[in-house]
Order: structure tokens, then sequence, then C-alpha cells
């Protein structure tokens, strides 16, 4: 039986009891003008049998041969095809998956993959515990930070046994919540990237949304409780109620498994869906501010000034401790943002009397378009200054020598579509405060309630562009 | 042997980061005579730079210095078109770019560069260097047979997750099958009950 619901009534199982609460009462929803299932090739692909399973098998090849080269495969970074692999080419293109196709990368993500085998193997398919509901996402922005913490001083990245280690340190994680509980609740409460996802595909510019009035009529919700032709949603969101793309990952089981043709896969607007959200949550706005400081400290880290900095730490701390002058540098750098958006939420509270803390979660998804920017200007200077090496390092898998420069364009171009990345974010974040304001206010009320966070933004955007006009280092 | 032969070696780049450094303090000498009137100060200038950026185009330079090296170069191109024009203002501006750009090659060369020559000098000596790729791009690429070396996983790390995980398929397949019983005797319970 394909249904997640594996030992037949899902009341039985306790699976109708995890049902969201929404799930009882679907609010009206508009529907969107373009579907692109309408496009017979588009659905045919969403209704295949073989989707997302013909994706996610040579995923799970790669990630296999990325693991060997990572445990056993060249020491030095350098070298080593999985560290070009993971951190050359998979790490920075990430987020421009989550930009243009929201987190369909999970619905192929080899630890998902590993997840349903093994599920389907031993799994007891246990309902999520309450905690994980209610402080999962506090735990995946503990873990990305601990991630990039660890990084830094334990040399995670430049170290191809480290890289493996952290992926062997996931799978054992992820065996060990897909062998006891259902569906995906590694993917949707743990993954520490799954934050990081979440809160770009909100930006991203691709959205899947069931059609209200055919869904008015259904009772049979095979959408989340999966049927003959599909399981139900491995990500427990129920389309019928979605109001956010943070947890879609566009596996194509609603697709197939909705007995109405009730689905609809959107284009829209990048950063649309953070204009208008209706219950804006304090731990995903903290999220986008650690993120910020994640790209800063990754930044700094990699700028020749960062020597400086540590020489200068070491004095005035009168230690050489790599791991205290860092800690105090990473801890600085991931406060910043986070104080700088309290006093901002605070300024523009001045009118509004929301609380300052209600005002720091809604604006805080403001700062999303500019984290994405930011980590793709990154990360796009590693691709397209480093791209090369994942050929030369794979060519090295066969015993093939090749020689050459590993950029794919020389540092000015790389440059300028850094910063002009850095530019857009900042557009992208200055109009969704814009919005959340107007959403916030009414009259004359939105400008004061934006200027604090208008200003911010500015200086984060200001601050993005210093940092990328620096000469940045290598990963490999 | 031709003139770039051994440009990928890191002695080459090496005696090309000092004679970069050299070059900048002469071409700085140069604009300052110059500003102070002394008219062979804009030729010095221009002599020396053109050395430089002949020293600037010859190594391959490996990646810790090379994106500091193409913005000495941008700045370098950036003067000699100032010393062409005899555009004062323009070249001192010129000059403290060059002066910037040298810095960031400077920190780049000790504070990346040259630790990690270290790293794979220690790694030689104890023969557990890495295997080429062979984008000879960084001082690795002309490992010797030691670097070339690899040393294979760490079994003890492996063995110990691999333990971990098999031990966690274990335990939800034992409880998978004790629930699964549970189950069959609450069904078989279900009559008596009633």
């Amino acid at each position: 039986m394909k249904t997640l619901d594996r030992r037949g009534d899902g009341a039985a199982t306790g699976l109708l009891a995890a049902e969201p609460a929404a799930i009882r009462a679907a609010p009206p929803r508009a529907e969107t003008s373009v579907n692109l299932l309408r496009i017979p090739l588009v659905r045919r692909i969403f209704e295949s049998r073989l989707y997302p399973a013909v994706l996610q098998l040579p995923t799970a090849l790669v990630f296999a041969v990325v693991v060997w080269e990572l445990l056993a495969g060249p020491v030095r970074a350098h070298d080593n095809f999985g560290t070009a692999m993971t951190w050359v080419i998979w790490w920075p293109l990430i987020p421009l998956f989550f930009l243009l196709l929201g987190r369909f990368w999970c619905a192929i993500c080899p630890f998902a993959t590993l997840s349903d085998a093994i599920q389907k193997v031993v799994g007891n398919n246990r309902p999520v515990p309450r905690f994980l509901k209610k402080y999962g996402i506090w735990i995946i922005d503990a873990a990305f930070v601990i991630i990039t913490w660890a990084d830094h001083v334990f040399g995670i990245v430049e170290s191809p046994r480290g890289s493996g280690y952290l992926l062997l340190g996931l799978i054992l994680g992820v065996v060990t919540i897909g062998s006891f509980f259902e569906r995906r609740t590694w993917c949707r409460y743990l993954c520490f990237l799954g934050g990081l996802s979440g809160n770009y595909s909100r930006a991203g510019t691709l959205e899947l949304r069931a059609t209200p009035g055919k869904c008015a009529k259904c009772n049979v919700k095979a959408c989340y409780k999966g049927n003959e032709k599909a399981p139900g949603c491995p990500m427990f969101e129920f389309p019928r109620t979605m109001e956010t793309n943070a947890a879609c990952n566009l596996c194509g089981y609603c697709v197939k498994s909705c007995p109405n043709n009730s689905i609809r896969i959107s284009p829209r607007i990048a950063t649309r869906e953070l204009w208008s959200i209706r219950r804006p949550r304090f731990e995903e706005s903290m999220l986008a501010c650690v993120i910020m400081g994640v790209v800063f400290v990754q930044n700094i880290t990699m700028l020749a000034i960062w020597q400086p900095i540590l020489r200068w730490l070491e004095g005035a701390l009168g230690t050489t401790a790599y791991a205290v002058t860092f800690t105090i540098t990473f801890a600085v750098m991931m406060a910043l943002p986070i104080l700088a958006l309290l006093v901002a939420s605070f300024l523009a509270d001045l009118s509004g009397r929301a609380g300052v803390v209600a005002t720091f979660t809604a604006f805080g998804y403001a700062l999303i378009p500019l984290d994405l920017a930011g980590h793709l200007a990154h990360n796009l200077f590693h691709f397209l200054a480093e791209g090369k090496s994942v050929v030369f390092t794979a060519l090295a898998l066969v015993g093939v020598r090749s020689s050459g420069s590993p950029a794919l364009l020389d540092n000015a171009t790389i440059q300028v579509l850094q910063y002009l990345l850095v530019l857009a974010g900042t557009v992208g974040s200055a109009y969704t405060a814009y919005r959340i304001a107007g959403s916030r206010t009414s009259g004359g009320a939105r400008w004061p309630a934006l200027l604090p966070i208008g200003a911010l933004i500015l200086v984060l955007g200001a601050v993005n562009l210093y940092l990328f006009y620096l000469p940045m280092a290598m990963r490999m | 042997m031709g003139l770039t032969a051994g440009s990928e070696d890191p002695a080459c780049q090496q005696a090309a980061y000092l004679e970069l450094q050299r070059r900048n303090a002469a071409i700085q000498n140069g604009v300052a005579a110059w500003r102070n009137g002394d008219v062979g100060g804009l030729a010095l200038a221009r002599v020396e730079l053109a050395r430089l950026e002949a020293t600037l185009a010859h190594p391959f330079w490996s990646e810790p210095l090379k994106a500091t090296v193409d913005k000495t170069r941008t700045a370098a191109a950036g003067l000699s078109q100032a010393l062409k024009d005899k555009d004062q203002a323009r070249a001192e501006a010129a000059v403290r770019s060059l002066a910037d750009a040298a810095y960031y090659v400077a920190t780049a060369y000790y504070h990346y560069w040259l630790p990690s020559g270290v790293l794979l000098n220690t790694a030689v000596q104890e023969g557990v260097g890495a295997s080429v790729g062979g984008h000879g791009d960084s001082h690795g690429g002309t490992a010797t047979p030691a670097a070339q070396a690899n040393p294979g996983p760490n079994w003890l790390v492996v063995g110990g997750f691999g333990l971990a995980i098999a031990s966690v398929i274990a335990a939800a397949w034992v409880l998978k099958r004790s629930m699964a019983a549970g189950d069959a005797a609450e069904t078989r319970e279900e009559p008596v009950g009633v």
C-alpha cells in the first residue's frame, strides 16, 4: 500500500489526530491566475509515478560518491571531489534553487530519500512529538548556529574528513528520526537546512496551493492522508489551508492523489509571500536575523581584513586561542542584526504601540530577501571563482590529470554580479518592509513605522556591499 | 627551457611576491618625487610600474593570492593610465589604491598562502599529504609522491557511526516487531473483551 497510513485506518494509527487544526476550518483563498499544471507536460511530470523518484536516485548516487570521497578521498579540500561538490557547487546553488523552485530540493534530497527508505523497512510511524512541533524551529535555529560555529572552529568546510563526519552525523539523525517517526519529521522539524530553505522559499517565485472552490466539496482529504495513487503530504501540509510555501517541497504527491484536480502550481513575484504573513512567528524572524549574522561571519572570515581583526582581538583578550577569539566575533556578529532589528522595531513601534516583540516578529521577514541575496552573493564567488574545481577533481577520480584556473568568470565580473544581487536584495527587503508596514498600519502611520526598518535595511545592504568590495579567500 | 617554465612553482610566486612589494615601494617613491617637482620621478614610476605589471603577469598565482593579485593588477592598470596622461591627482589616488591592493596581497601571503604551505610541508613529512587533483593552482600542484598518499578513512570514526546507525535500525525493527505483535494480541483479545 502506498499511503503513509500503512497500517490501514488512519484514525486507528493516530494519523487523524495528527491533522492540523486548520484542516477542519479552511479559510477561503483567492485563486491565482496562472496554473502551471494546465501545461500538459508539467501535469504529466507531476502525475507520473516516476516523479520525483527518477531524480532522487541519481542524487542519492552522487551523494554516496560525495560521502565516500569526503571520508576516504584526498585529505586536502583542494583535491577532493566531495568538497568541491558540496561547498563549491551544492551549497552555492541551493539558495538559487529555493528562490526559483521553493523547497524542490527537499523532494530529491538524499537525506529525505534515505528517511523514506528506512521508514519502509523499519519505520514505526509514530506521531511527531508535541515538543518538536512547538520548538522544532528553535532546534533548527540552534543547529544552524552551532554548525556554522563548528565549521569555523573545527574547519569543517576546509577539511574533507570534517565535512564527511558532519554528513555522517546528519545521516545518523535522519535514520533515527525516520525509524521512529512518521513522514518526514526530520525534514519538517529538525533539518538545519530546512529552516533556511523554509525562510528562503517564502521569497521564492513558485507556489503550490489548492483551489478553495474544489476543496470545499472534498471530504476525503487525500492530499493529507494519501490514497492508492500517492502517499499523504510527507511534510505534514494540508494544501487546502496552506498560506506559505515554507514547507512544501513540490514532491507532487498531492497532485497525484487529489481526486478533484484542485492543486495549482503558480509563478509569483519574488518576495510576494512575505508581504502579508498572516501569523508571523518570532522564531522565524529570529532565524532571518541569524542568517544575516551568519552571512556577515562567513564574509568577514574570508576577507583579508579578518586577520588584522583577529590579531587585534588576540591582543585585547590576551589569548591566541582561535576558539575564544572566533566565538566572541561570532557572538557579536549573531547579536548585531538581532539588536539592530530590536532597536529599529522599538522606533517603528513608537507610533503604533503594537509592542516591540510583535513589531520585531512582523518586520523580521523583511530581512529575508537581503539574507537570500547576501547568501547568494557570497556563494556566487565560490561557485564562479572555483567552479571548475569540480571538473578537475572529478577527472582526478578517474585518474585524469588536468590543469588550469578553476575560475568560471574573472573576479571583476563576479564582483559586479555580487553588487547587483545585494542591490536587488536590498530593494526586495525595503519593498517587503514597505508592504508589511502598510498591512500593519493605517492612514499616515505607515512611514513612521517604515523609516527605522527601512534605514536598517539600507545600512545592512551597505555593509554587505562593502564586504563584497573587499577581496575574499577561496574554499578549495 | 621556456620563459614560463616553473611559473607554477611556489618559489616563483614567492619571488614574484617579493618583487611586487619592492616595485610597489619604488612606484610610491617615484610618484612622491614627481609630486615634489622632480620630473624624473614620473619616469621612474613608469619604469617600475611596467616591471610590476610584468611581474604580476608572469607566475601562475595560486588561489590564496589570486583574488588580491587581480585587484593589484586592476589598480596598476588605473595608475598606468594616470601616468600616461600625466594626471598627478589621479596618479596619487591610483597609487593609494595600489598600496591598498598590495597590502591585501601581503595579508593573503602571510595569513593564507604561507600557513597552508607549512601545512602541506608537514603533511609531506608525515607521509599523509594529499593526492593531486592536478589543477596546479596552488602549491600542492606539484606535490611529491609522499604528498599524493591518501591515508584512507578513519575506520574508528566511520565504524562508530556505522555501529550507531545499525543500533538505531535494530532498535526500530525490534520496536516495530513488538508493536505488530501487540497489535495482533489486541486484535485477538478484542472478542474476549466484547
